[in-house]
């Protein structure tokens, strides 16, 4: 070999090595928040993320998607040693889990200034952050395949939309709802002694079920004619229906829906916890609230959020759909959610 | 001097191989608390939990069965191309082989993500098949069925391979003496093919199997959460559910299913010889 | 069975073997922005939104550096262990070199688990290190195996000639040895290189939020989105194996370099 050749391969050999140093000298403070992937990605690292990172140039944001809470709540827990996420949006029963182990740091009332301005309806009893988005369960249908719209859940179990029917499965908490839903609708009675029922149905209903794991989610499914029925949350369903121009209905039916509530928390650990806190802060007020929530209709916490009416008509907070939601206690769920999980994996995942 | 040069690589080898190995076997005589917490003292609770449960021995049997199906129909498919690029010209072959290689050489996550166009709901193939006139093609994606011929197509170049290292006693004359005392190409095939590149086989099956087994990115891609075997459930115990005491008894299973695959290997290779 | 029908059943399958890779191409200049097929019209926008991706190039960025890194250290390592085990005499030398191929027989599903589980202790998930070690843990066997070969087949007579003309054990080494093996040495260059880029499952229980790699990221994008972009990162990733077996072949030629 000459020595041409030699230093060839030589110089692409050291250069690099030298480069992850470089980099860490210049690094600025950076935090890592994460959250739901997909649409509300899409729709929150430009309402939120952009406007804290812009109104805090010397910090770097990253945001990191996940696929659903449970899948966060592993992550934490497999770097409780070192903690490489800051700040994490989950639902409020995985949520109440990282509470109970301990992997998150407590925002009681009066430990940010802008946890005044949140209603009260935003602190829940057991759970480390507060409220940052309220949502509530719907049925998807597409309304091209399914006239008249359903006006019941028991549309998931009729034949004729056999091979229609895209569902995540648990441990996504869009699965765990449909246990509950399912339980009530089929008369398993109350759920914190059984769901026995609701599985039973979801396992005679999984045959007819395109997808557990609809990629990229039920929406696109729906609105790409592959499947005709799904279920999913009010705030995404009614920015693809809007979005996809009639290709996408969202639904309550008659016998009631279930409210939800996405906390945001301070993991404990962060290296960056002032950096951290000034992320809640901002999106837990008026400005992010008002922006994300004329963007996607999430239900806002601030009460001082001043958010257009047509946005408002869109969300879970409205007072017909508020309604309709029936009692969910999310933090009894909390306890039973891996039971159902692994209930779903041995009675439902494997139905074919 | 010698054993000096070793320190480096053997210290590396314990620290990133045999540490952690004996750690995960250890982990499964501890007990999963709630919540991603493990016991301090040993117990049996795990493997009593695992042993009892036919859960998961009806994922061990799905599993084996995926994979032995991966297996045939991997031989099924290479053989033929074995015993084609065995026989062609040397210029060819080399080119052949390349062609079988070149495969190996691209992540199987893309060469899912390759299957998932082709047999997607709206795919090539389904639309090829629509475009016959079929007007429900069978769903070929989020079953098992795709995942078996993802597998297959991945795993069949380390057949091909195997197949080929096993071909070395195959010769054309004894062929032609056959075929010139009138044995039909079927028999000869029969009788004197497929005798002589019985390691060749034994092999390809034996890394097939094996590969099927301990993979998990096709299965998690393709199988639309209802393919559960033994590779995804470590995946999900150990980074959703956090139960690793679990997690690390079911691979201790998956590595015994390894051992009883190599054994019945050297058995059967040996009684072949 | 006729001639023709077998040479169409061995098309087939050939094609069976290559389609999903040959497919990529098309689908990444796909002007859709689902994968459906055939695609409504051609562009580039694919590649266009893969360089503006942050997330996918920094994970690109990462993987490349990686594979770098662990090249550079699998060579420091394996080169003495290959050169003990090939030239040394000494009792066990048969099972270290078992042992330090070992991981390359076993599942790499639990060989992540198990980095996991005692990484996690440490703080070592999502860092440099932690992968370093991690991708080690398979480029390890490959490399010394591939070393031990190349030098189990060089003439032992050229190092105990120079040695009897009075050059010191470093002189010959670096003077004999080193240059004999570098075939060898660049084989092992493109092997490691080319394992540590695509490696996906065990890169899957280390990475971290801070650090991830392309594989990984690609995995975690194709598990949420199946869109066209994935084509043509999949497409970057084969012209980038490529480039590796080129350079390969360009330094030293492909058939020497494989022992061919």
């Amino acid at each position: 070999m000459t020595p041409t050749r030699r230093r060839l391969l030589a110089a692409p050999l050291v250069l690099p090595l030298a480069a992850p140093f470089i980099r860490r000298a210049a690094a600025a403070r950076t935090i890592t928040v994460a959250a739901y992937s997909g649409i509300f990605q899409e729709n929150y690292e430009p309402a939120v993320v952009d406007a804290f990172r812009r109104a805090h140039p010397d910090l770097e944001v990253t945001y990191y998607p996940i696929a659903n809470s449970a899948q966060a709540l592993g992550l934490v827990r497999a770097q409780k040693a070192a903690p490489q996420i800051d700040v994490v949006i989950m639902d409020v029963s995985v949520a109440k889990t990282g509470t109970d182990e301990d992997l998150f740091e407590p925002l009681p009332k009066g430990s940010l200034p802008v946890l005044d301005e949140l209603t009260p309806k935003a602190f829940i009893p057991g759970v480390a952050g507060p409220a940052v988005l309220f949502d509530n369960y719907v049925l998807l249908y597409s309304p091209p395949q399914v006239k008249p719209a359903p006006t019941s859940w028991k549309v998931l179990w009729d034949a004729s939309y056999d091979g229609k029917i895209a569902v995540q499965a648990a441990p996504d908490i869009v699965g765990i709802a449909l246990t509950l839903i399912a339980n009530k609708v089929f008369g398993g009675g109350d759920y914190h002694q059984s769901v026995a029922a609701g599985i039973d149905a979801i396992a005679k209903m999984a045959p007819h079920v395109l997808t557990w794991d609809p990629k990229p989610d039920s929406y696109t499914f729906l609105i790409e004619g592959t499947a005709a029925l799904g279920v999913g949350w009010n705030a995404r369903g009614q920015t693809y229906a809007r979005q996809s121009q009639g290709k996408l209905g969202v639904a309550i039916p008659e016998e009631g829906s279930l409210f939800q509530i996405n906390t945001i928390n301070l993991v404990k650990g962060s290296r960056e916890p002032d950096a951290a806190k000034a992320f809640i802060s901002y999106a837990l007020g008026t400005a992010a609230q008002k922006a994300f929530t004329e963007r996607m209709f999430y239900g806002p916490v601030n009460t001082k959020a001043e958010i257009s009416a047509e946005a408002l008509a869109r969300t879970a907070a409205t007072p017909e759909r508020l309604a309709k939601m029936l009692d969910v206690d999310w933090i009894a769920v909390a306890k039973m959610r891996d039971s159902i999980t692994d209930q779903w994996r041995r009675k439902i995942l494997r139905v074919r | 001097m010698a054993l000096l040069l070793l320190i480096p690589a053997v210290a590396v080898n314990l620290l990133v191989f045999l540490w952690p190995m004996l750690n995960l076997a250890a982990l499964s005589f501890r007990d999963a608390l709630p919540g991603g917490g493990i016991g301090q003292v040993l117990s049996l609770g795990t493997w009593k939990d695992l042993l009892t449960d036919g859960y998961y021995w009806s994922l061990l049997l799905n599993s084996v069965v995926v994979s032995l199906i991966i297996t045939f129909a991997a031989l099924l498919c290479g053989y033929p191309i074995a015993l084609f690029v065995h026989r062609a010209s040397p210029r060819w072959r080399n080119l052949l082989m390349v062609a079988c290689i070149a495969p190996l050489l691209v992540s199987a996550v893309v060469r899912t993500y390759g299957w998932l166009v082709l047999l997607g709901d709206r795919g090539l193939l389904p639309s090829l098949l629509r475009g016959l006139g079929w007007a429900r093609p069978p769903r070929l994606v989020f079953n098992e069925v795709g995942v078996v011929v993802a597998l297959t197509e991945i795993l069949m170049p380390y057949m091909i391979l195997s197949l080929l290292a096993g071909f070395g006693r195959l010769n054309p004359v004894l062929e032609e003496a056959a075929s010139s005392l009138g044995a039909r190409p079927f028999t000869v095939f029969r009788r004197i093919v497929l005798p002589l590149t019985v390691p060749g086989i034994l092999l390809g099956c034996l890394l097939a199997f094996v590969l099927a087994v301990s993979s998990f990115i096709t299965p998690s891609l393709l199988g639309g959460g209802r393919v559960p075997l033994l590779a995804t459930e470590i995946y999900d115990q150990a980074i959703v559910s956090l139960n690793w005491p679990v997690a690390a008894a079911l691979s201790v299973i998956v590595l015994a299913v390894f051992g009883v695959a190599l054994t019945l290997y050297g058995r059967l290779s040996r009684a072949e010889a | 069975m006729g001639r023709v029908a077998f040479h169409a059943l061995v098309g087939v399958l050939f094609l069976f073997l290559l389609a999903p890779v040959i497919l990529v191409f098309p689908l990444s200049l796909s002007a859709d922005s689902s994968m459906a097929w055939p695609p409504s019209g051609w562009s580039l926008r694919w590649y266009a939104a893969l360089v503006q991706h942050p997330g996918l190039m920094a994970a690109l960025r990462n993987s490349v550096l990686l594979a770098l890194l662990v090249t550079a250290a699998a060579l420091l390592l394996a080169i003495p262990a290959a050169l003990a085990i090939a030239r040394g005499r000494f009792p066990g030398r048969e099972a270290l070199f078992a042992l330090l191929t070992a991981p390359l027989l076993l599942p790499t599903i639990v060989l992540g688990l198990a980095l996991l589980i005692l990484f996690a202790g440490y703080g070592l998930i999502g860092t440099w290190i932690g992968l370093v070690l991690a991708h080690l843990l398979v480029a390890m066997p490959y490399a010394t195996r591939v070393l031990v070969t190349a030098l189990g087949t060089l003439p032992a007579g050229l190092e105990d000639a120079a040695a009897s003309l009075g050059a010191p054990p470093a002189t010959v080494f670096r003077r004999v040895t080193l240059r004999l093996i570098l075939p060898g040495v660049a084989a092992t260059c493109a092997i490691v290189c080319l394992v540590s880029f695509d490696e996906t499952v065990i890169s899957l229980f280390v990475v971290g939020p801070r650090l991830t790699t392309f594989p990984v990221a690609l995995f975690r994008y194709v598990q949420s989105r199946t869109d066209p972009l994935v084509a043509a990162a999949a497409a970057v990733m084969i012209l980038f194996t490529l480039a590796v077996v080129i350079v390969l072949d360009r330094l030293i030629g492909l058939k020497r370099a494989v022992g061919g």
